[in-house]
């Protein structure tokens, strides 16, 4: 394989509303020997999924713990597949023989950062492992690349030689973003990725993560439990139960406007004010939250 | 629930037989490298008569399988070659031998049992005094002293110096003394560790502390409490001792000239004997894994947790 | 008055409980003698041809039978002289030589063969796995003395085949451990991670895996090389392991067991070579035991 030696590609958005990654009644279901398990947790099986991504928006998954959030994400990078249903990526349907390709545009961010990094590894090398497995790479360009990739996520490089013991969570976590970024992906199938931090971390996190979206015109598959990251980062949210969907559309659809109970309590849990106004405030908020003042208001 | 313990005993059990044919089957592997199997059944001068009647009884002419399910055919009805040094059937020879080595086993073990599990209880209750650490130093030296330089060592002792036992042979029960003392010693070594980290274990439990805050005498919960929870591991380990005694007896029969299975093995390996090596380790593997299979089975009957854990 | 003195003893043992890991770490100075001896063994064994006194096969008429140096012996022969007049130091520093070497050969081979068949087993699993794992059972079914010794009957000896014959022994434990271990650390998330970025079978378990299990199985090393001293000495001791004129020290053992009345250091010098060897390994491997979080699989000996 050829390496793309462009720098970091600006995505202009193509035709926006053209879905980068789909799903099409994905049904799932684990095997005989763990469902008991997964049955105790809530039923881990996936009824008849249907969720589009577009390029360079935040789609944003809610549900409470076993309800299939990280089982779509496991469908989503290739970790396991469909019993039944489809898996789009660019309008092609994702086959076996695509992955190897599918994979280097389609990024994870797990939810336990330094369980994600190899405990044996320093830093540096644990970044660049992506580019070393899949190009044949001078080690000039691979510097350059690494160096780049921090940088875009905002670390020093003296943390290149650590181990991941010897870093903090939010260091795990922005190492592994660079991790993902160094391939330069298309889609990054966010985890959780700040359920185990804590809370000024996790408000760095989704700036960089919002942050990227904008610069490199990323597309985001946000999975968390919290409505308020949720409502903060993306402009579409799905939200799942039991393994069903029972929710989606446009942010505000979703947020002002629920049409189902369960919906309706999990917004009720949250003081209101923290996913209206207040919530769009941080340093950075995204374009669709500026848009989104107006609309308590109207209602 | 029943149904799914007879499931797991059934697999056991399988898993048993599964066994045994993978060691019959490599057995016969390893008879047919070693050459022409007539001569090596038969040995090197069997008349031409014996030979053409082992021919076809083992029926060299027919192909691999069928000669395969004539050998398995052979060792069901217990027949498994004449021994070209005794002249007699060979499982015959073997088994003649077997009462003097179940003696020395049976003594050994029992010696074995007694000083093993209480130099472990003694090694996990006094961890930091004399007794204890001897019980521990003990135990690794029984471990690495290899059992033919201890009777090496005991003979030159007991025999040579203050001639109160004899060197060898079997005659009356004190020859039996120092054969017995060499070959607990190993076994010892190796409960005593078992013992120790098991007692170790349960005494650092939350329901011996309970006990304890209850102001139940340490006696007690030691008998009570300790020894209901090390005695799953304990008797495995015992277990797997009786089912490796023949292997185990080995060498001390051959040092101290014991006329068992073990000094008969090295016997016929020394003199290439094959069928009756070959009936010694298609008995001791028997042996081992009937009693691999008995441990598993009696998991289930000693501890009442893996009962309701295997479903 | 006994139930205060029963009190104070119950105290004992609770306290010695908290404390049990200093008082289980074995003495500093045992380890540092233990290792001081497996590196002199290790130079002796190397260097064997160099610092030998004598040549092992030379053989002094006049001097047959002499003793130990302290036990009315000479300067010449430190540790005395065989049947034969040769000189034992000579013939132990040549045999330990010859035992390291099938012990570390075929240690090193029993690890390589049991890891990768676990790993194999764990990453394959299906069919292989089970294979794998019935081979596992029959290999600790049948006591490996038994097939050693059939294997040496049927094929007769060599320094090779002995060598080979002494690396199959103790895999099986190598590939319970290596398989529990893998099927273990492939689940975990840096491995997932890197099955995301097309990481191959083989990166992932050089890189991932086999660190991870890397502790482990330096422990077990450790543990299968006492086990292999002692089944080479003890098989050299029955003469089934290594022949003359080579010499090993359970052979040397095995033929001064024939001047034990006369000339027992004969056999008493090589054997407490072996002894020492083989407590020095047990007591390194529990340290390197004690040094990690306790592990499931190394509760046993």
């Amino acid at each position: 394989m050829t390496l793309p030696i462009e720098p970091p590609r600006v995505r202009t958005a193509r035709a926006s509303s053209e879905p980068l990654l789909e799903l099409r009644d994905v049904d799932f279901c684990y095997p005989a020997a763990r469902r008991s398990a997964a049955e105790v947790l809530g039923g881990s099986r996936l009824n008849k999924i249907n969720m589009t991504i577009r390029p360079g928006k935040a789609h944003g998954l809610i549900g409470a713990s076993g309800s299939g959030k990280s089982t779509i994400a496991k469908l989503l990078l290739g970790l396991t597949a469909p019993q039944a249903g489809r898996i789009f990526f660019e309008g092609e349907l994702l086959t076996p023989d695509r992955l190897a390709e599918f994979r280097l545009r389609v990024q994870p961010v797990f939810q336990n950062p330094l369980d994600a990094l190899n405990p044996a590894t320093p830093m540096g090398k644990q970044i660049t492992a992506p580019l070393l497995v899949n190009f044949k790479i001078k080690s000039s360009e691979c510097q350059a690349r690494l160096a780049a990739a921090i940088s875009a996520v905002g670390l020093s490089g003296e943390i290149l030689g650590k181990l991941p013991h010897q870093i903090s969570g939010g260091q795990a976590q922005r190492v592994n973003i660079a991790r993902a970024l160094i391939l330069d992906p298309e889609v990054l199938i966010c985890d959780e990725p700040v359920s185990a931090l804590d809370m000024t971390v996790q408000a760095q996190i989704l700036n960089l993560l919002s942050d990227l979206r904008e610069s490199r015109g990323l597309s985001l598959l946000f999975i968390s439990h919290d409505i308020r990251s949720v409502a903060y980062l993306c402009s579409e949210i799905t939200v799942l139960k039991r393994g069903s969907i029972v929710e989606s559309g446009s942010r505000d659809q979703v947020l002002l406007a629920p049409k189902t109970d369960y919906m309706k309590s999990l917004l009720s849990a949250v003081p209101n004010s923290e996913l209206g106004l207040d919530m769009a405030s941080p340093s950075k908020p995204c374009p669709q939250a500026i848009g989104r003042r107006h609309f308590p208001a109207e209602r | 629930m029943r149904g799914n313990g007879q499931k797991v005993f059934a697999s056991k059990i399988a898993r048993a037989l599964v066994t045994l044919v993978l060691m019959v089957t490599s057995v016969f592997i390893l008879m047919r490298c070693a050459g022409d199997p007539v001569t090596v059944l038969l040995g090197p001068d069997a008349t031409p008569d014996m030979r053409a009647a082992y021919t076809g009884e083992l029926g060299l002419d027919r192909p691999m399988l069928a000669q395969y399910l004539a050998y398995l055919h052979n060792i069901v009805r217990g027949s498994l070659g004449v021994s070209y040094v005794y002249r007699q059937d060979a499982l015959g020879v073997v088994l003649s031998h077997l009462s003097l080595t179940l003696i020395l086993t049976c003594s050994a073990l029992t010696l074995a049992a007694v000083t093993g599990v209480a130099g472990g209880i003694a090694a996990a209750v006094f961890p930091s005094s004399f007794i204890g650490r001897a019980c521990t130093i003990g135990a690794v030296v029984g471990l690495c002293v290899p059992s033919f330089f201890l009777a090496i060592v005991l003979m030159l002792v007991f025999s040579i110096q203050l001639n109160w036992l004899p060197t060898g042979g079997a005659e009356n029960w004190r020859s039996l003394v120092l054969p017995a003392v060499t070959m607990a010693a190993a076994s010892s070594a190796v409960l005593a560790r078992y013992t120790r980290v098991a007692v170790r274990e349960a005494l650092d439990s939350r329901y011996v502390l309970a006990a304890f805050a209850r102001g139940i005498p340490f006696s007690r919960i030691l008998i009570h409490h300790v020894m209901p929870n090390a005695a799953v591991p304990i008797l495995t380990i015992l277990g797997l001792l009786i089912g490796g005694a023949v292997t185990g007896s080995t060498v001390v029969e051959t040092v101290f000239s014991w006329p068992g299975i073990g000094n008969l093995f090295i016997t016929s390996v020394g003199n290439r004997d094959i069928p009756v090596v070959q009936a010694i380790v298609l008995l001791a593997g028997t042996a081992m894994i009937m009693t691999n299979l008995a441990v598993d089975l009696g998991y289930a009957w000693l501890d009442p947790r893996s009962k309701s854990s295997e479903t | 008055m006994s139930t205060a003195w029963a009190r104070e003893w119950t105290w004992t043992i609770f306290r010695s409980s908290k404390d049990r890991r200093d008082l289980r770490k074995p003495p500093k100075i045992g380890l540092y003698v233990a290792a001081l001896w497996l590196v002199a063994c290790l130079l002796i064994a190397a260097l064997a041809q160099l610092i030998s006194p004598y040549h092992p096969a030379q053989i002094s008429l006049d001097a047959r039978l002499s003793p130990p140096l302290f036990f009315g012996g000479t300067l010449e022969h430190l540790l005395g002289t065989d049947e034969l007049g040769r000189d034992v130091l000579a013939r132990l520093m040549y045999s330990i030589q010859i035992s390291m070497l099938v012990a570390v050969g075929g240690t090193f081979i029993s690890t390589l063969l049991g890891v990768s068949l676990g790993f194999l087993a764990a990453e394959l699993g299906g069919l292989i796995d089970e294979g794998v794992m019935a081979l596992v059972d029959m290999q600790a079914a049948v006591p490996f003395m038994m097939t050693a010794l059939l294997v040496i009957t049927i094929f007769g000896n060599s320094l090779a085949l002995f060598v080979c014959l002494v690396g199959l022994h103790g895999w099986e434990r190598h590939a319970r451990i290596a398989r529990g271990l893998a099927l273990t650390a492939r689940t975990r998330l840096h491995v997932t991670a890197a099955r995301t970025y097309n990481a191959s079978r083989v990166h992932i378990y050089a890189r991932h895996i086999l660190p991870a299990c890397a502790p482990t199985i330096v422990v077990g090393m450790t543990l299968g090389l006492t086990e292999t001293v002692l089944l080479e000495s003890t098989l050299s001791f029955l003469g089934l392991g290594i022949q003359p004129p080579m010499s090993s020290l359970g052979n040397m053992v095995g033929f001064g067991r024939d001047y034990l009345m006369t000339a027992w250091w004969i056999a008493l010098a090589p054997g407490l070579v072996i002894a020492a060897t083989a407590i020095a390994l047990m007591t390194i491997s529990e340290a390197l035991r004690q040094m990690r979080p306790r592990s499931a699989s190394f509760t046993s000996i």
